[in-house]
């Protein structure tokens, strides 16, 4: 059907009974209510002209002008003529911010008045529209003399004599200055929630459970108000502990894994609905049992262990027991120890019990912090001497070469069970006893030697503490190393993050400094995710950014991403500062950071950690008083990468 | 004398004629109100998809008109000065809804084929509601009849302004019947 047969049909269109019998009722409403209005003395027409609007007025102008004063719209006219003439109506002239009569119209003046960046168009559209003798619109913005800005959204019309020759412009103005802040206001918000992603990475893919680090903020929450227990669960598969089953154990880390896994659904079951459940370690799973009284956190503990060692969990395609251990200990509101202090003590309980050859030690409130103190100390320490350290290097590719021309060194724990896990936890209590530097010295002899001992062209990233920043020992040491080992300081970048930097504003440009005259290179860690801000790249000497996971590993499929690391790519390139994405995952991701510019690319699509090959050098090497291994501040879920 | 008998009397009243008793203009104001109701509405409904606000200018109309009345009833056609009024009462209306024509999104449609003559009705109501406020009226009141020179006086524009709405309405039109988002042209 053809726009012509619609409208004649549609034409022929009766009203039904219905409506009929609606239109009569109708009508006598309006006649009532119109009685009634008289009756009160109201006007319905005194904001309408009573004149035919059919009776043809040879004025356009005026007639243009009559219609727009009654719709409270301005109107500039504009006659040809020897030199044309301007008027414009008051509602107009209030629109231009003066008063009505104040100034003398012209063309020139109405043009001052426009908005500079509005300038062409507005004049644009006026030609437009004489030339074409047709109809325009246009918003602009006018500048008042007082110098406000206001939105006027104007028509712009040509009017013609009588013989139809065409005798000027008018324009019927508006202003709109409230709608178009709406229009904006409803644009932004439409893109805001097409940009805001409304769930936070807070919890494991795999086991649901909280992170390391949201868990820790539920127990700061839980400490500032009323009382609770913290339990902390620790699980391993039974049997023999098997000391290097597979060279480095990774099998076993595999295992354990998987047990945690489905550890984590049957815990998740077992407490009550309100418990929050997060992942305090490689094989450590916390309850937070905030508000329950010291009875019922027990008898939970002793029940979700018991349930724990009596259930055969599928792991590998096998049926496996598992071994548990449970510590718990209470807070309340007088107590003063933090998230971390209450996670260690409840580390330490399960680590009692299991020495004891209990399920589950109880403590009734945290421990002194001397004592606390002196136990962390002691972990670290046996850690150290025990030799439970391995590192692992991930390959960085070179986007521009396409080539692997950089490792990262990663810390690995050995757990309980020789596995080696991400020593996230670890770290944290080694930073809290200040026992971090000891650990990133011997990270740092590692690479020198694997720098001193491989190639020219290799190149070794080690994560270094916010707290050995500030120790002018490790520098030295490093100094020292390099004299030693003969080694090109080029082929190192430290990587520390932005909490780092905030620690200790001074010691961290000092370091960094520092780092320069060595000739070393220095990487910003994890950028984009912390509290860091814009303030370190034009303060620090960086030569590196590495962009957080966060914002790389879906970047393909989210916007928000793609925008958010083209304009850091983009600062940094300005700044003269290379560029890292981290958890590159998938051949796509590549491609995509390379187009933006991004200069290196690491993550499992490159390659995930291997072990470094403990070659007879390395491992007989005299290491510093100090200890062993060290490095990174990887949360489990970057065990990806 | 019931309602319908009025009306039915009502018609024997020609504009231009002179008054009679007020009885007599009411029930001639009342046949009046009712042959044209669904054509105003059409024509409001054709510029705002509110129904509320619809049949809130409406009334409004019809209750000017009604206080009018003594003096359109003797214009050639009346309806001119209507439709002028009913487009003040939906500004108006808008106005106190703080609402604005043209922020509306209008989500894209399926057009039915219409299959008769209420259907196509229908049909051109919403298609003219997707189109630019003033291109809707135009084509509107060109469907109703008028001449250009009369729209142009019935909505305040230029002569050669309803010449190129004209035009244009039809244009996007006939891309919509076609199933195509018509482009916004450069007059509206």
């Amino acid at each position: 059907m053809n726009l012509d047969e619609l409208v004649e049909l549609a034409h022929a269109a009766q009203p039904s009974a219905l409506e009929a019998g609606q239109a009569r009722r109708t009508a006598r409403r309006i006649q009532r209510e119109y009685k009634h209005a008289t009756a009160m003395g109201h006007s319905l027409i005194e904001d309408l002209e009573l004149r035919d609007p059919l009776t043809i007025d040879s004025d356009e102008a005026a007639r243009i002008t009559r219609a727009a004063q009654m719709a409270k719209l301005g109107t500039f006219t504009w006659t040809c003529g020897e030199t044309g003439h301007m008027s414009w109506s008051d509602e107009m002239s209030m629109i231009l911010g003066y008063a009505p009569g104040a100034v003398q119209p012209s063309a020139e003046l109405l043009f001052n008045l426009i908005h500079e960046e509005d300038h062409d168009d507005f004049r644009e559209a006026i030609k437009h529209s004489w030339q074409q003798r047709s109809v325009r619109q246009i918003t602009c913005r006018v500048v008042r003399p007082d110098g406000i800005v206001r939105h006027m959204h104007c028509h712009i019309e040509v009017l013609v004599t009588e013989d139809g020759q065409p005798s000027g412009i008018i324009g019927t103005g508006q202003d709109v200055t409230n709608r178009e802040l709406a229009r904006r206001e409803m644009e932004r918000l439409k893109r805001r929630c097409e940009t805001v992603l409304t769930v936070l990475a807070d919890r494991e893919p795999d086991t649901c459970l909280l992170t390391r680090r949201r868990f820790l903020d539920e127990i700061d929450r839980a400490l500032r108000a009323g009382s609770g227990a913290l339990l902390v669960l620790s699980v391993e598969t039974a049997g023999e502990s098997h000391p290097q089953t597979t060279p480095g154990g990774t099998a076993r880390a595999v295992m354990n894994e998987q047990l945690v896994g489905s550890v984590a659904a049957l815990v998740t079951n077992l407490v009550s609905r309100g418990d929050m459940c997060g992942r305090v370690g490689a094989n450590e799973i916390g309850v937070l049992m905030h508000n329950a009284p010291t009875r019922l956190a027990r008898a939970t503990a002793e029940a979700v262990l018991e349930t724990l060692r009596s259930q055969e969990f599928l792991v590998r395609h096998s049926r496996v027991r598992a071994q548990a251990w449970g510590g718990l200990v209470r807070y309340s509101a007088r107590t003063e120890a933090d998230s971390l202090d209450l996670l260690v003590d409840a580390e330490s309980a399960w680590r009692r019990a299991k020495a004891r050859g209990a399920a589950l030690k109880v403590l009734t409130e945290p421990a002194p912090a001397a004592e606390r103190r002196d136990t962390c100390r002691g972990r670290i320490l046996t850690a150290i001497q025990d030799n439970r350290f391995t590192l692992y290097a991930q390959p960085i590719l070179d986007l521009n070469l396409n080539q692997v021309t950089r490792h990262e060194i990663l810390l690995r724990l050995l757990d309980d069970t020789n596995a080696p896990v991400a020593p996230a936890g670890f770290l944290d209590i080694a930073e809290r006893v200040d026992e971090i530097l000891a650990i990133d010295m011997m990270v740092l002899d590692r690479a020198l030697l694997l720098i001193a001992e491989g190639p020219e062209t290799a190149h070794y990233h080690v994560n270094l503490s916010g707290r050995s920043l500030g120790d002018d020992r490790l520098l030295r040491h490093v100094d020292d190393q390099i004299r030693r080992l003969n080694v090109d300081a080029g082929q190192l970048t430290f990587e520390i993050t932005e909490t780092a930097v905030i620690g200790n504003m001074t010691e961290a440009r000092r370091f960094a400094h520092s780092v320069r005259e060595l000739g070393c290179q220095l990487a910003l860690d994890d950028f984009g995710s912390g509290y860091g801000s814009f303030t370190y790249l034009k303060y620090f000497p960086i030569d590196l950014v590495k962009i957080d996971g966060d914002f790389i590993s879906k970047i393909c499929t989210t916007k928000v991403d793609q925008v958010m690391v083209r304009s850091v790519v983009d600062i940094c390139a300005a700044l003269g500062i290379r560029t890292i994405a981290e958890f590159a995952e998938d051949a796509p991701t590549v491609d995509l950071l390379r187009g933006y510019g991004i200069e290196f690319a690491q993550g499992y699509a490159i390659g995930k950690p291997a072990p470094i090959a403990q070659s007879r050098t390395v491992s007989s090497l005299a290491l510093p008083t100090l200890g062993e291994r060290s490095a990174k501040r990887d949360i489990p879920r970057s065990a990806a990468g | 004398m019931s309602v319908a008998g009025v009306a039915k009397q009502a018609q024997h009243y020609r504009p231009g004629r002179p008054l009679g008793s007020p009885d007599a203009i009411e029930a001639e104001f009342a046949a009046f109100c009712e042959r044209n109701l669904s054509r105003v509405r059409n024509f409001l409904r054709g510029q705002c998809r509110d129904p509320e606000i619809v049949e809130d200018a409406l009334q409004e109309t019809f209750l000017a008109a009604r206080e009018a009345w003594p003096k359109i009833r003797e214009y050639d056609e009346p309806m001119g000065w209507v439709y002028n009024a009913a487009r003040y009462k939906l500004r108006k209306q808008l106005e106190r809804a703080r609402r604005d024509l043209s922020i509306e999104d209008v989500p894209a449609e399926q057009i039915v084929q219409p299959s008769d003559a209420r259907e196509a009705q229908e049909t051109l109501v919403g298609l003219l509601s997707r189109l630019p406020v003033r291109q809707a009226q135009v084509f509107f009141l060109a469907t109703e009849g008028f001449a250009e020179n009369q729209i142009a006086g019935i909505l305040g524009i230029a002569r050669n302004t309803v010449h190129a709405y004209r035009y244009q309405a039809r244009h996007a039109l006939q891309q919509l019947l076609a199933g195509e988002r018509p482009q916004t042209s450069a007059g509206e």
